[in-house]
Formats: structure tokens, sequence, C-alpha cells
């Protein structure tokens, strides 16, 4: 069986001294700036990067996986025990995590989140390993269609996303849209809502809008209370309960399976993959209200989903040497740097290279799962400490990492803006995640919209045309009628009995 | 002479009497930074990182590569020409953004000649004209492309990193000089690029060396011609375009430089200018640099000068005719 005998190469290069030793350090690296709020892994590999020009290009790459999938498992420490995303891809983990710890269940969330990335880090190997050049090509069939069709079908789930009023969750998505607008425009070149900020060109940052309104909006609410809870008495059973397990295992397996599917598509991300698996798990559950209460569907889902998003993204880079994102270009240029350019043949000519990192991957998931469980226990210990000293540290963090994007003050600044914005929001009784799903949705859906007309020469046809982009477009509009249709009935409901 | 007038004068003299202090200290104070007005993971982040090391080695202090990206590379240039002239701030710059920016953007806050000091030419990169062999399998030379663009005009796109990208002027610039007619279609970046150029949605591409070398390798790509005006090393099969075409004369390259701000002493210049060309000749970075399908171009800070001179006049006129602008 060839997939054996390829693991079995992989495994026979993964596990020499020399690179365990370099995939712990990547694991742990990747854990650490994972915590740090807004230090990503961006920034932390690209630092490394002139330190690995010196090691064997396996050994190299092996750390640098460690790092981006060590970061996503980090990232959702932060978001669960003080409602700070470390990672963008953990933003989602706040909204029921962070419930979760304030009702004592902080080690549980920590444990389903570590074990929910276990798993999906376990399964994405797997599926790199059996199904990189088929899943590939299932990316190839994505054009501006697909793309506009795949965004419609996200902007959508947008305001399932939204616990409360419908009608609050979809202004909250049109002001993202909105924010999203700012910057110069793809198709003409042309600077919208810039004000001559040049900073502002290239639009506003995900990072330092999703600070602002998740860390910083959170510290402002809570500055206001006269009396802060101490977290001491809700600190709790470290371990979940077999009713939590019950409910956590489905979500984690369709978790996993969104996560490898968005992060093979061009584009696709573990945020993206994390903000779909919630919108999912809401809909699909028996109970939607629980979520934002503490649903630990909400934190196994997408963690799950963004461990397998981050994992997946390397198959476009290195069975068609397309880089998925910033960071696949980041690695891309490094192994150009190392002499082994990713390309379609890659595989066929690097196998001992292809091989000996997927299987690293597995190992490293191993090693960050027994890094991270004995560590929760630890972890639980910071919600002792007092707001007075944690709120300033927090601050300072996010601060210091918005700063570090792009040694710019000014967005240090805009994030502070987005903290006042997000405290509006939720004094009004919006959901801050929808803006931030039309944030990144929309100029993605407006630049795919338009690319696909000037393809098609101007025929709309074209995206029913399609048999993906009609499909995504059909499940888009059964969403949206699944979405208004129980408010319907309720309203009818309510509407009888005053009869 | 004005109050303020002899203040300046005064001011000035004080800051050369600092900078000539600092200079025979330099560069022992603290790390030096190159600025990139890129994002990480971008060509120029790429090579500057390739440079800081042995340059690091080769001036006994640490390089810091930091890129402050946004604005077609704006943000970075007007960080460093705002920078203190110490040799301590220099800026990895492009033809982009100190030829092209100057024609492509209504204004600049900056001047790219007058704000900045030329350091070191450091290599051209060049376009390669590519089709996917998968797509167009009857294309098999660049008079293949121009005789199939014009039996069906407006029918075959030509993918683009984004408005005002140099693969863009390129292509701009290759259909008014062939007289065809190519639609334009603008990405955010290599990836979706390159992505458009698998997948079939954009036809023809002019994309820079760097992150194809593997795909034409592989034969993924099938390339018509490279916008230098002579062959390069790493691909000795590719025609320029000007033969591949029957296009004489035709070129169209960018160049990457270092610059310093406006002011730097010139033996800080000198020196840095000197240890960069030793790096570009040496064989080993020198066989690191044409595999990524680069040209090194070691020079004097004065020939830099003029090469970025006449460059700026060719752009202008280049960026008028295709009709590219940026507000």
């Amino acid at each position: 069986m060839d997939l054996l005998a390829n693991l079995a190469l992989g495994f026979s290069v993964a596990v020499t001294p020399t690179n365990l030793l370099f995939c712990l350090v990547g694991a742990l690296v990747g854990t650490l700036i994972g915590v740090l709020p807004g230090i990503g892994p961006l920034a932390t590999i690209s630092m490394l990067l002139p330190l690995t020009y010196h090691f064997e290009p396996v050994t190299a790459l092996i750390m640098l996986a460690g790092i981006y999938y060590g970061a996503q498992y980090g990232g959702s420490t932060t978001a669960i025990l003080v409602n700070l995303p470390g990672e963008t891809s953990s933003v989602v983990t706040t909204l029921d995590g962070h419930q979760m710890a304030r009702q004592g269940r902080a080690g549980a969330a920590l444990a389903v989140a570590a074990l929910g990335s276990f798993f999906a880090g376990s399964v994405a190997t797997l599926f790199i390993a059996v199904a990189s050049p088929p899943l590939a090509q299932l990316g190839l069939q994505f054009q501006a269609p697909e793309y506009f069709a795949l965004m419609a079908l996200g902007l959508v789930g947008a305001i399932v996303l939204a616990s409360g009023a419908i009608d609050k969750a979809i202004g909250v998505t049109v002001l993202g849209l909105l924010l999203g607008m700012i910057g110069t425009d793809v198709n003409s070149g042309t600077e919208r809502f810039t004000f001559r900020v040049p900073e502002l060109s290239d639009g506003i940052g995900f990072v330092v809008i999703a600070m602002g309104l998740f860390g910083v909006a959170d510290i402002l609410v809570n500055l206001e209370k006269a009396e802060l809870p101490r977290m001491t008495a809700f600190v709790g059973r470290l371990w979940p309960s077999r009713e939590e397990f019950r409910r956590a295992a489905p979500a984690a397996v369709r978790g996993t399976l969104l996560g490898s599917l968005i992060g093979v598509l061009p584009g696709g991300s573990a945020a993206l993959a994390a903000f779909s698996s919630y919108a999912l798990e809401k809909k699909i559950a028996r109970n939607p209200e629980r979520f934002g209460r503490g649903a630990v569907e909400g934190v196994a889902g997408p963690e799950s989903a963004n461990n397998a998003g981050a994992q997946a993204s390397f198959i476009p880079m290195l069975t068609l040497g397309i880089p998925a994102n910033a960071l696949m270009a980041l690695m891309m240029g490094a192994m150009q740097i190392y002499g082994v350019a990713p390309s379609p043949r890659f595989i066929a000519e690097q196998p001992a290279l292809f091989w000996g990192v997927i299987s690293s991957m597995w190992i490293g998931n191993l090693m960050l799962l027994v890094i991270n469980l004995p560590l929760i226990g630890l972890w639980v210990q910071m919600l002792r400490v007092p707001y007075r000293l944690l709120h300033p540290t927090i601050l300072l963090l996010c601060c210091i990492g918005v700063y570090s994007l792009n040694s710019s003050a000014m967005e240090v600044v805009f994030m502070l803006a987005f903290g006042v914005l997000g405290y509006l929001l939720l004094k009004f009784g919006c959901e801050p995640a929808p803006l931030l799903l039309g944030f990144v949705l929309g100029p993605l859906m407006e630049e795919n919209l338009r690319r696909a007309l000037l393809v098609s020469r101007g025929d709309p046809w074209v995206f029913l045309h399609r048999p993906i982009s009609a499909a995504l477009l059909a499940g888009a509009a059964l969403l949206l009628v699944a979405v208004i249709l129980p408010s319907f009935r309720r309203t009818r409901e309510q509407a009888f009995q005053e009869e | 002479m004005t109050p303020t007038r002899r203040i300046l004068l005064t001011a000035a003299a004080l800051a050369m009497a600092a900078s000539g202090a600092s200079a025979q200290e330099w560069p022992k104070e603290r790390p030096i930074q190159i600025i990139g007005g890129f994002p990480t993971g971008a060509g120029t982040d790429i090579f500057a990182r390739l440079l800081a090391e042995p340059l690091g080695k080769a001036l006994g202090q640490t390089i810091v590569v930091d890129n402050r990206s946004g604005a077609g590379g704006n943000i970075g240039s007007e960080f460093v020409a705002r920078a203190r002239p110490d040799g301590y701030t220099l800026l990895i710059g492009t033809a982009g953004t100190h030829a092209i920016n100057a024609s492509l953007y209504k204004s600049l806050p900056f001047d790219v000649v007058k704000d900045f000091e030329p350091v070191a030419l450091l290599v051209d990169v060049p376009n390669v004209l590519i089709v996917n062999p998968k797509v167009l399998p009857d294309i098999k030379s660049c008079a293949d492309l121009l005789a199939a663009a014009r039996k069906e005009p407006g029918k075959l796109n030509y993918a683009s990193t984004g408005n005002g990208a140099s693969g863009h002027l390129a292509g701009a610039q290759f259909a008014q000089a062939a007289n065809v007619d190519i639609v334009h279609v603008p990405y955010r970046g290599t990836p979706p690029a390159m992505n458009a150029m698998m997948s079939g949605e954009a036809q023809i591409m002019f994309q820079q060396s760097i992150p194809i070398m593997g795909q034409l390798k592989a034969g993924t790509f099938r390339p018509l011609g490279i916008t230098t005006a002579a062959r390069v090393a790493a691909l000795p099969d590719v025609p320029p375009v000007a033969e591949a075409c029957s296009l004489p004369g035709w070129e169209s390259t960018t160049w990457y430089a270092l610059f310093a701000p406006k002011g730097t002493p010139s033996e800080i210049v000198r020196r840095l200018n000197e240890e960069v060309n030793k790096i570009l000749r040496d064989p080993e970075f020198d066989r690191k640099v044409k595999d990524m399908g680069l040209v090194p171009l070691p020079s004097s800070p004065e020939e830099f000068r003029q090469v970025q001179l006449r460059d700026i006049d060719k752009w202008r006129d280049r960026v008028r005719k295709s009709g590219a602008q940026v507000d």
C-alpha cells in the first residue's frame, strides 16, 4: 500500500532526534505566541526565518509548521479565560468559551478546545496524506463566481451567527460591510473612505478590529461595574463532564470536516473555518438559544475547525505551489531560499521532505496535547489574578500586538476606537461577531462579483450556469428562508395568542 | 537672511556635525533596520532577509527587516524619508516605489529623488510572460499568442497582482506595443492571481519570477518570454519578449535597491555600497539569487541614481499610456 509506505518514510524522517526536538520547539513557541494576543505566527515565523537558513529544509519546515498550528492551540486559551482572542481564528471561541469560564467551566472549555484541536489535527494530517492531490484540484474549481456564491452563503451565515434580535444582527453586519469598503478598490485602484490617511489606504486590519471589539470593549464593560465578581469562586472542576463530552464530540467531527474543506480553498483561512463551524453548530442545535451562554459545542466545533483549517491550508501550497494566505506565502519564500520551491511536482520530487513534514504534524499535535492538558490547571489560575492587574496587562499586550503588525502607532489608535465602538454595540445589545464576518466577507464578495462579471463580459447568468456557484447560492437562499421563517412563525404565534 | 532660515542653517550644521560623529562610530551603536514597503513574504521581504544575514556579518551589526506595508509601498518609503539620516534606517525600495509610483499616484507626501540617498542597486526582477498549457495547449510561442489574440479581440484575460503593479503595466505596455486587445483582470496579490492562472479564469500573465520558478520547472506554466532585454541565467531557454514577440527594443523590468534617508553621511553610503556589492559578487549568494530568476546588479551609488532617473521618465510615459492611476 502506497500510503503506508509513504507514511513510514515520513515517520522515519520525522522521528530523528533533531527533527523531534525542533518539532517540540515549534509547538512550544507556537503555544506561547498563541497565548499572547496580537503576536501572531506570521510575525514570529518571519523573525525566526534567518535562523533556519542553516537547518536542513525538512527540519526548518517542521519547526515553522509547528509554530503555525501550535498558535491555534494557544490562541484559544486567552479567548476562553479573559475573552481576548490570542489569534484571529479564536475570535468565535470567546463567544461561548468565555461564558463557560464565567460559569466555572474554564477547565472544561480548555480541555474541550485542546482535545478538539488534537482530534482535528490528527484527522487533518491523515486528510492531507490521503487526499492532497484531489483536494487541491477541487480548489481549482473555484473561480470568481464560486467565491462570490461562497461569500453570499457566509454572509447569510453571519446573521445566523448572532444571538438576539435579527434586525440588530443585520445592522451590525452592514456596518461591517461598510468598514470593509475602506481602502483601495482592487478593480479600479481608487481609494474609498480613506480621507487621505495613508494608513487607511489598504483598509483596516482584521486584527485591529477584532482586538478592539472583543478585548478592549470587554474591559470597558467590566470597568463600569462597581464591584467586579472575583472569578476565584468559579474555577470549578477542571475536566469536562460526561454530558459535555457527549455534546462536544460530534461538534468536533463536524468542525474538523468543515475546517479541512475551507482550509483547502485558496483564500480560505483558519479564521473563516472557525466562523463557519460556529454558524453551523448554532443552526443545527436543538436549542440554539444556549449559544452565547456557554454552549460547549460552540467551543468544540470552531476550535477543531481552526486547527484543521490551519493544517489543510498547507495542501494548496505543497501540492500546487499556490500559497493560500500570507503565512503560506512566507513559508513558500522560505522554501525557495532552502532551494526546494513548491510546485505540482513537489511530492514526486521531494517525497522525504513532503511526507516528513506531514508526519511531523501528527507528532506535533500529540506533543501539543501533552503540553496543554497539564497546563490547564495552571492557566485557570490566571483567573485568580485580580482585574486591576489583569486589565492593564491585557490592554498593554493588545497595544504591543497591534503595533507589532505594521509598526504603526495609528493602528493602535484605531484599535482603541474600535474598543469604544464595541462598548457602544454591547450597550445597545448588539453582538459584535457578525460585524467582523461582514468586514471579512464583504470586500471579497464585491471583488469577486465584479471580477466574475468582468470575466463573463457582463453576463449575470454566469452565477447560475456554473454548478458549484448555483448550488452555493441555492444554499444561501435556503438558509435565508430558514432564518426568516421561524421568526415569522413566532410573530404569528404571538398574534394568535393575543386574539 | 531671515531668522527662520538662519535657524534652519544652524540646525543643519549641527545635524551634520552630529552625523559626522556618528559616522565614525557607525554601525556599533545599535541594530540597523531595513524597512520594506510590502507585506511579509513578498519578494522585497524575502530578498531583504536574504541580504540581511551576510550584510550584518560584514558590518558586524545585527540587521532587522521591518515591513511597513501599504499604499503600494509608499508608507514604508515615507517612514524612511522622515527617518534620522544616521545609517541605522535603510529602505529596500523598488522600481515600483521609487520610479512608477511617482507617476502612478497623483501626489506623494515625499519626493522619490530628493528625499533619498541612493545606496546600492541590488537586483533586476524580471517578469515572465506565462500561459497555462492545460488551458491554452496550442499556444507554444509568443507568435501563437499574438495570433490568437488578434483572431478574437477582447477574449483573452491577463491577470495581475493589482492595479499599477509591474505585471499590470507590463501587460498594458505589451498590449499597446503589439496592438492586441486583451482584458486586464486585477487580483489582490500573487496567490489569487496564480490560482486564476491555474484554474483558467485568466489565460495570460506577466508574473515576477520569484514565486513561479518551481512552477516553470514543473511545466505548470509555459514561459513565452521574459521582460528583460537579455536572457537570464536561471531560465536560459526563455527568450526575451522583444525577440519572441518581434517587438524590437521592448523591455519591462523592475529592480530592488537599497535607499537611505537624504543626508546620510557619504562615508556610510560608500561603505554600505561596497559591502553590498561584495555580497552580490559572492558566488554562493549569486547562485541563490540567480536560482530565483533575478539578475544581480552591482553598481555605484552614482550609477544607481542615473538608472533611477532614467526609469522615472520611462515609467511616466508607460503609466500614462496604460491609463492606470491611483488617487
